[in-house]
């Protein structure tokens, strides 16, 4: 397992180097110069100049390209070209805030989301599913925008009950949070439902239950746990996607995570600051999925890495 | 199975008209000042609410991007460094000059030296002291950092002379009538803080001003927290602490000052009004802006059969006669845009009010006949991808489709306009395009030069109208030497009496800025420049 683990990583280098190259040519391609931008409208053709010297952006791509690999290689991602703060820094303050997000959407909704699936697998073709099935539907055709500022609306100006923005009490989590989760429960409920109903159908439950086993133990212990491993790699998915920012969410709460500082990095041409949230997302990624197969080894210890 | 389906889908629609009730959320009364000069205040009652504390919180659409106070930076850094940092002089609400730090000022008969006695016993928020020598230090920053956005406040200038402890003297290197109105903006740093290695790294988390606020705390994107000066050297604020969210949602904004989260909002979208101007616990302010807005018409521009309509000033004219800008104030802001009466705003200085083009449809047609072009053709316009340019834009398509000039709308993000918008004549694709344009220190050759004077076509300015004027460009250059006031006001004035018959431009609007705030916000003043002063606010508690 450790070997394995130490050869997945080692595979992330070359993947990083080519990621990074398509990186910087595509956020290069974008029309729009960033000196210009940070000049401002009053800038003369000398200032404009000056800050392009200032940040190196008049030399050639190539040598822009080299030069940037070079600082990162010693760690240094650069620094914003719109804040001027070191772009590391930038998105580890940025990193803080979506994490705290990305939590309180999974403290409940993969456990909603799977116990919603796996009741309606159970209880397929009753009342109880259809409301389950209603409920996931509503929650994936919910857009989150619409979410959260109906719950604003309601819970925050007319109930009083949670505040608008921020994060910085229990209160102030509990809207994103519904935000943040319902898109993940809703998804897991349709995916651990058709998953479970899947393994329901296979031959060992059915000689499971030949052998009289309680129906409880068929369900959890042989259907359920085998049930996992699509829901997982669903979840991995779906974690990967949160953490690299729900500008949605963030926008509406007010909440400076990764998701908006790369929406306002691109809308300001802000190149280092782009290219380093586009590398960590990438790497991100990367970690998640080589978490979500360690995971399938502890779901069926029949998996092995070789 | 049906009866559970009704019950849920009700249940949903009553949630979402529980959320939605209670609001007024009725369209905006129209008859808003649409060509009122005065501010309006919208909602005058008042609740008797008082406030739970001694914080002020501000919520703004976008974040400041630095905080030191001379690098290049947008509306929201110039508003958060205006609380911590000074000039030597400043504007009052009604944009006449003022004293701040200098107490009082004097020009020289050749009109190139001004000297500035200074007020005494003032100190930077690191202790350092505010005299001669601290102005000089401001001025030898933008010589070794020629980058620097001071460096255009400072480049006409060619020596400073600190005379005594408290008194020096500014030279330029010709008469200018703009320096007063520039040195407004330039804003004074303690020495010590500027020379440090790193002093805008030091800058964009310390502040060193001499304002009224501090620097706490910042979270970039999240919130800037400014707390009391508390040896400020003159009256100063009575709130604790002041404090700039960043809330970029509309929506939001709007319920966090009807919850009291914040206490103030900036700005508030004309669209969205309605929902709070009934509201007994909030003001909504309605103030001039010096925002202008307008399409510019490439006059160089041809069409695949060689002519160039906007070279012939008869179509240009047209345009402004089949574009109704009472219906635009209306339709595009609500009510809250004026029509235009100039080419820059009311606020400015040496606005000098001309005939407006009222919606003449017969007179366009017949102008476009005269000029060749009675069968119209067809324009491509670039604009701002935001949903407010966008919805500008549209209108004047609409308009101009009238008297069959067929607009096509190219909407781009604003840092690829800029780029579009700076190539040079030969490589230029703008065919018209449809901005604002506002100057920050109220001065008539800062509304014109950039955006209108023949020298200023791009890549050295704005003017994508390619308009070259020997009349008008003299008068520009000529006024900035001047130093009688009737006489730089009869050059202001024939100059904008020009454009103004030329039409360079179609001539759209001038904003008003909507900002709101709970009744127990006090002394709170605003800037048409668009910056709040919190200097004098508080709260009543």
């Amino acid at each position: 397992m450790g070997r394995y683990c130490a050869r997945r990583l080692l595979e992330t280098i070359p993947l990083m180097l080519v990621i990074s190259i398509f990186v910087f040519m595509f956020i290069h391609l974008l029309p729009g110069d960033p000196a210009q931008t940070l000049a401002g409208k009053e800038a003369t053709v000398e200032e404009v100049e000056a800050i392009r010297a200032e940040f190196g952006l008049d030399k050639p791509l190539i040598v822009q390209y080299f030069n940037y690999m070079k600082d990162l290689f010693r760690g240094d991602m650069g620094r914003s070209l719109k804040s001027n703060i070191p772009v590391s820094e930038l998105i580890w303050s940025r990193f803080q805030f979506t994490i705290q997000l990305v939590c309180a959407g999974l403290v409940w909704a993969p456990f909603a989301g799977i116990f919603i699936g796996v009741i309606c697998a159970i209880k397929r073709g009753t009342f109880v599913d259809l409301i389950g099935m209603l409920l996931a539907i509503c929650g994936l055709s919910a857009p989150g925008f619409w979410l959260g500022l109906m719950g604003i609306q309601y819970f925050s100006v007319h109930l009083g009950w949670f505040p608008v923005s921020g994060l910085d009490s229990w209160r102030s989590f509990i809207l994103p949070s519904i935000v943040m989760g319902t898109g993940i429960m809703a998804t897991l409920a349709r995916y651990s439902r058709s998953s479970m109903l899947e393994t329901l159908r296979e031959d060992y439950v059915r000689t499971a239950r030949a052998k009289g086993q309680r129906e409880a133990i068929v369900m959890f212990r042989h259907a359920f746990k085998n049930s996992l491993i699509q829901v997982v790699t669903i979840l991995g998915l779906q974690i990967g996607g949160l953490l690299s920012g729900s500008v949605i969410t963030e926008t509406i709460f007010s909440i400076p995570g990764m998701g908006r500082l790369l929406v306002d990095s691109i809308a300001f041409r802000d190149y280092p600051a782009i290219q380093g949230l586009l590398m960590i997302f990438a790497m991100q990624y990367v970690l998640i999925n080589l978490v979500v197969d360690m995971l399938y080894g502890v779901i069926n210890p029949k998996i092995r890495y070789d | 199975m049906k009866r559970v389906l009704t019950f849920l889908l009700a249940a949903v629609m009553l949630l979402s008209l529980a959320a939605c009730g209670g609001n007024n959320s009725a369209p905006k009364d129209n008859n808003a000042p649409a060509d009122s000069t005065a501010p309006a205040d919208a909602g005058k009652q008042t609740s008797g609410a008082k406030s739970p504390d001694n914080d002020m919180v501000v919520a703004v659409l976008a974040d400041a991007t630095h905080l030191d106070p001379h690098v290049s930076s947008n509306g929201a850094s110039n508003q958060i460094t205006y609380e911590m940092y000074e000039s030597l002089l400043t504007f009052d609400e009604n944009t006449n000059v003022i004293p701040s730090l200098a107490k009082e000022w004097s020009v020289s008969e050749d009109g190139r030296t001004y000297t500035f006695v200074l007020n005494e016993g003032i100190k930077f928020h690191d202790g350092e002291p505010f005299n001669a020598e601290a102005v000089k230090a401001v001025y030898d920053r933008g010589l070794a950092h020629p980058e620097l956005t001071l460096t255009r406040t400072t480049k006409n200038w060619v020596d400073v002379t600190v005379d005594s402890e408290y008194q020096v003297s500014i030279t330029l290197d010709e008469p200018n009538n703009t320096f007063i109105n520039k040195i407004t903006q330039l804003r004074m740093v303690s020495p010590k803080a500027m020379a440090m290695e790193n002093a805008s790294d030091y800058l964009a988390k310390n502040s060193a001003g001499t304002g009224a606020y501090v620097l706490s705390e910042r979270v970039d994107g999240g919130y800037t927290k400014l707390v009391r000066n508390e040896n400020y050297w003159r009256e100063g604020p009575t709130v604790d602490s002041l404090t700039f969210i960043v809330v970029p949602e509309d929506a939001s904004r709007i319920a966090m000052l009807q919850t009291g989260e914040a206490d103030v909002i900036t700005p508030v979208p004309v669209t969205d009004v309605g929902l709070i101007e009934n509201d007994p616990s909030i003001i909504v302010d309605v103030q001039p802006a010096t925002t202008y807005r307008y399409v510019t018409l490439n006059t160089e521009w041809a069409l695949p059969d060689g002519r160039k309509p906007f070279a012939d000033q008869r179509v240009r004219q047209a345009l402004n006669y089949a574009f109704d800008s009472e219906a635009y104030a209306k339709v595009v802001f609500n009510g809250y845009a004026k029509v235009p009466t100039s080419i820059f705003s009311d606020s400015i200085f040496y606005y000098a009010e001309q005939t407006p083009y009222s919606l003449d449809l017969e007179k366009a047609k017949s102008l476009m006949k005269e000029a060749g072009f009675e069968d119209g053709f067809d324009v491509d316009i670039i604009v701002d991808n935001t949903t407010v340019e966008q919805k500008g834009a549209t209108f004047v398509k609409q308009q101009l489709s009238q008297i069959g000039v067929n607009v096509n709308l190219l909407p781009n993000e604003s840092t690829a306009n800029a780029e579009l918008t700076s190539a040079p004549l030969e490589s230029t694709t703008v065919q018209m395009w449809y901005v604002n344009w506002s100057s920050g220190s109220y001065e008539a050759d800062g509304s014109m030069r950039s955006i209108l004077h023949g020298e200023k076509v791009p890549p050295s300015g704005y003017n994508t109208a390619f308009w070259n004027n020997a009349e008008f460009n003299q008068l520009l250059d000529d006024a900035l030497k001047m130093s009688d006031q009737n006489e730089i006001a009869q050059a202001y004035a024939r100059a904008q009496a020009i454009a103004w018959e030329e039409c360079p431009w179609i001539f759209l609007g001038n904003d008003n800025t909507l900002n709101a705030y709970k009744t127990y916000v006090t002394g709170l003043q605003y800037m048409p420049g668009g910056v709040f002063v919190f200097r004098t606010a508080g709260l009543d508690r």
